[in-house]
């Protein structure tokens, strides 16, 4: 799918949809799309990651743990401005991928799975422990409404503009990327490591660097979610959240442009309206992936284009 | 602390040796598949829940229970093959999708076990009793022989099953090469099956001799499948033999860091300890009974 | 005893045979040759099984083989000897040899494949030296042999041979024809693949030349041996065989 006029439309469409919603008027509606924006940050993130390079991360969560800690911490404790505390937890987070991204990426399929399993895990784990930082499983409550230029972002109405517009900002970043040399150069990397090496792909570099934007990705989405809830907790991130978002993933399409959007959007109703099922929740996005899985593998996002595709190449 | 030392040894021995069941699942799996069971560890929890289950408040005989909660835990990894792994090992899926397969699993599951058992940690009696027996130094409890016994056996009785039974040495044939060994006749698909049903077997046992020690509960799962990898890995994957000392190493390492590092953060040591190796030593001790090919997402 | 009908493969969109039919009869040593990327490889997949077939029908003693699975094949007499040997590296030969008679362990009594490795052992005395040792660690020659040695111990009715020669010094390719030879003497019915045009026509009475996924010539051996076509093929573009 090329760029420019492929993309443009549906974005301005999709701009529209976003603004049109709260007219609706339903602070339910604006609560569930402000959450499924947050998701589909990171799963934009996450798909850079390992629907373009090929990389599989099961510990992101762990990513949207630090950056919501850095925004309660740096808001209630330090005094720093929500804005100034965002970008100070993008900034930190992005910096332990770059640690800890090169020697973990290394590893391959089921290694790198387990590897960011167990790092996910010890994040939360600590994150629960560490009371002295972190609150333990108090967590950090009376964290501040995010606020920028003397706009105080107060409801979930206005959160989920603010939400929605880093959401499509991100969507632009990332659509950038992909049609970048670098996403091709990622594209290359996740079809063929040794293969794009020999063809001069700095590898590590790009594989490096891919993580760290979607570290990023997911630490500016665990901050604004700090904010939404005026609460930081590490349980809240916990693998229950990554199984959401691999959900999202798979439905929506993996390695697709949209897929993260179209996965992230109508998941997030469902956990939403599970009312008192809510316990069914895990179990449900569970089923609903492995199922795609089998029947819808290329996600909605990518049989659709497939199924395009064969019709305009022919038999 | 160091008058400690040998019962944090014997610990980690006992503790260790469930890490090898589980870690031996695995390389049983990766010998015939190349799949890593990232739902291993919930074989281990319906071990424990389905004895609980069946136990009930102690009118069926512990023994029965325990045996009926191993068969059903081995239909049901039958049913995960048939249902979750077969259709994607038909059409040649890419690795990735196995290991998001089993990880939706390793969610259903203990999910399930959830809404349809109990939400609860519980247990059921030890096998001979709680009255500590003395092993040297240490006193240890009497589940705890069960436990090394059982890995005794196992271990025994897999390396004869891989190294002088003709299906034994046929599973390890498909890892190598899936099209030669149906050239040979060799049902792949009815050895894949077999794999997990075997995996599924040994977890339920180890998970049925542990929970005296541990109680059970429907989420302890994904601790013993991080661990059970850790162990595996240790020993190089794959090779039966090395699961179960790596077993023994990470139980050691863990009880040991637990007193001398930290008791504060639990198993996150222990999953640090797992990154080291991954990090450092990815082949493991022992070299693996298969060669790792390299393989692209 | 064989008999291919207008085969059909492909793999994708491209296809690797376009509608080949060919027949060996019982006790024949039939050969296929012709440039790389022919289809001739393709052709023994598809008799294996390990390939699909797209249209077109292998009939093997009138039962169509399409329906039965790869794994079966060989209980219908079907043995191949890959391109490449394929044997289990890190398994050892006896090992190897063992599991080429597993279709047999529940119907043959344990003597009987036990008089049959030592059989192979017999025909490869090579191999006997080294029957504890891991199949990964012997020579390409010996490979071979073993590969061979583990096809017969399914006591094939249909032995069919991927590139026998490939990659080995013409002594050694020369040793193991020579034993198919025999075998086939003594009654084997063998499809012999070859890239070697000379050695496939000298072992064999009776050969197919395939191009491009089709059948351009066949005849006995000793005629094709003077057939312009194949000497185009061979000698007028030597080696080059892009298709």
């Amino acid at each position: 799918m090329r760029a420019g006029r492929g993309t443009a439309l549906p974005l301005a469409g999709l701009a529209v949809g976003v603004a049109a919603l709260p007219l609706l008027g339903s602070v339910f509606a604006d609560t569930v799309m402000a959450l499924a924006g947050l998701f589909a940050i990171v799963a934009v993130g996450l798909n850079l990651l390992f629907g373009y390079a090929g990389k599989i991360s099961f510990g992101h969560n762990a990513f949207m743990a630090m950056g919501a800690y850095a925004s309660g911490i740096l808001t209630t404790g330090a005094g720093l401005p929500p804005l100034g505390a965002l970008v100070a937890g993008a900034a930190g987070t992005g910096a332990v991928a770059f640690l800890l991204g090169a020697p973990i990426l290394r590893l391959r399929g089921h290694y790198l799975a387990m590897a960011t399993l167990a790092l996910g895990e010890i994040t939360i784990i600590v994150s629960t422990r560490w009371t002295e930082v972190t609150g333990g499983l108090t967590g950090i409550p009376g964290v501040p409404d995010f606020r920028v230029l003397g706009v105080a972002f107060d409801t979930k109405t206005k959160l989920y503009y603010l939400i929605w517009a880093v959401a499509l900002g991100g969507l632009c970043l990332s659509f950038r990327v992909i049609d970048s040399r670098f996403g091709r150069a990622l594209r290359a990397l996740g079809a063929h490591e040794a293969a794009a090496e020999a063809l001069g792909v700095p590898v590590v570099r790009y594989r490096v660097q891919v993580f760290v934007l979607s570290a990023v990705y997911a630490a500016v989405a665990g901050g604004l979610y700090a904010h939404f809830l005026n609460y930081v907790n590490g349980t809240f991130f916990d693998l229950p959240v990554m199984v959401e978002l691999m959900a999202m993933l798979v439905v929506g399409g993996i390695g697709t442009r949209w897929g993260p959007i179209v996965g992230a959007v109508p998941l997030m109703w469902v956990s939403q309206s599970l009312g008192r099922y809510a316990d069914y929740s895990l179990l449900i996005f569970g089923a609903l992936y492995g199922v795609a899985l089998l029947f819808l593998p290329r996600g909605l996002c990518g049989e659709l284009v497939a199924w395009a595709a064969g019709r305009r190449g022919g038999s | 602390m160091l008058s400690l030392l040998p019962l944090l040894v014997v610990n980690g021995v006992v503790f260790g040796a469930i890490y090898g069941l589980n870690a031996v699942g695995f390389s049983v799996m990766y010998n015939a598949t190349n799949i890593i069971n990232f739902a291993q560890g919930e074989f281990l929890m319906l071990g424990g829940m389905l004895t609980l289950l069946f136990y009930g408040d102690g009118r069926v005989p512990l023994p029965v229970a325990a045996a009926g909660a191993v068969l059903a835990t081995t239909l049901i990894g039958l049913l995960i093959e048939r249902a979750a792994i077969r259709p994607l090992w038909r059409r040649r899926a890419k690795d990735w999708t196995y290991i998001f397969m089993l990880f939706a699993v390793a969610t259903v599951v203990p999910n399930a076990v959830m809404l349809a058992i109990s939400r609860d940690a519980a247990t059921f009696p030890a096998f001979s009793g709680t009255r500590p027996l003395a092993l040297g130094p240490v006193t240890v409890a009497p589940q705890a022989f069960w436990v090394l016994g059982l890995t005794a056996v196992v271990a025994l009785g897999l390396y004869g099953f891989f190294t002088h039974t003709l299906t034994g040495k046929a599973m390890k044939a498909i890892a190598v090469n899936r099209r030669a060994a149906a050239w040979m006749g060799i049902p792949v698909e009815r050895m894949v099956a077999l794999s997990f049903a075997l995996s599924a077997g040994l977890g339920a046992l180890a998970g049925v001799v542990v929970t005296p020690l541990i109680t059970t509960q429907f989420n302890i799962g994904l601790p013993f499948t991080l661990k059970g990898f850790a162990a595996a890995v240790i020993g190089g994957l794959g090779n039966i033999g090395g699961a179960i000392v790596g077993g023994l190493i990470l139980g050691v390492l863990e009880a040991l860091s637990s007193a001398f590092v930290s008791s504060m953060y639990g198993d996150a040591v222990t999953y640090g300890i797992l990154l080291v190796i991954l990090l450092v030593r990815p082949s493991g001790l022992f070299r693996p009974l298969v060669e790792l090919t390299e393989e692209e997402i | 005893m064989l008999a291919v009908e207008e085969l059909v493969v492909a793999y994708g969109r491209i296809q690797a045979l376009r509608g080949v039919s060919l027949t060996i009869g019982r006790g024949e040593y039939v050969g296929v040759i012709g440039p790389n990327g022919a289809g001739k490889t393709t052709l023994l997949l598809a008799l294996s099984g390990a390939l699909p077939v797209a249209a077109g029908r292998i009939v093997l003693d009138g039962e169509d083989l399409a329906r039965v699975p790869a794994h079966a094949r060989v209980s219908r007499g079907v043995a191949i000897v890959p391109e490449g040997r394929e044997v289990f590296g890190p398994l050892s030969v006896r090992e190897n040899l063992e599991l080429g008679a597993y279709h047999r362990r529940r119907t043959a009594p344990r003597a009987e494949v036990r008089a049959d490795l030592e059989m192979v052992l017999d025909l490869f005395p090579v191999l006997r030296g080294r029957s504890r040792q891991l199949a990964a660690t012997l020579s390409g020659g010996e490979q071979q042999m073993l590969a061979v040695g583990r096809a017969l111990m399914s006591r094939p009715r249909l032995l069919l041979l991927d590139e026998p020669s490939l990659g080995l010094a013409p002594v050694v390719a020369a040793e193991i024809l020579g034993a198919l030879g025999r075998l086939h003497a003594q009654g084997l019915t063998c499809l012999l693949v070859e890239q070697d045009a000379t050695l496939a026509l000298q072992a064999t009475s009776r050969s197919y030349v395939f191009r491009t996924g089709l059948v351009v010539a066949h005849g006995s051996s000793a005629e094709l041996r003077r057939n312009p076509l194949v000497e185009e093929i061979y000698l007028g573009r030597a080696g080059s065989g892009a298709c």
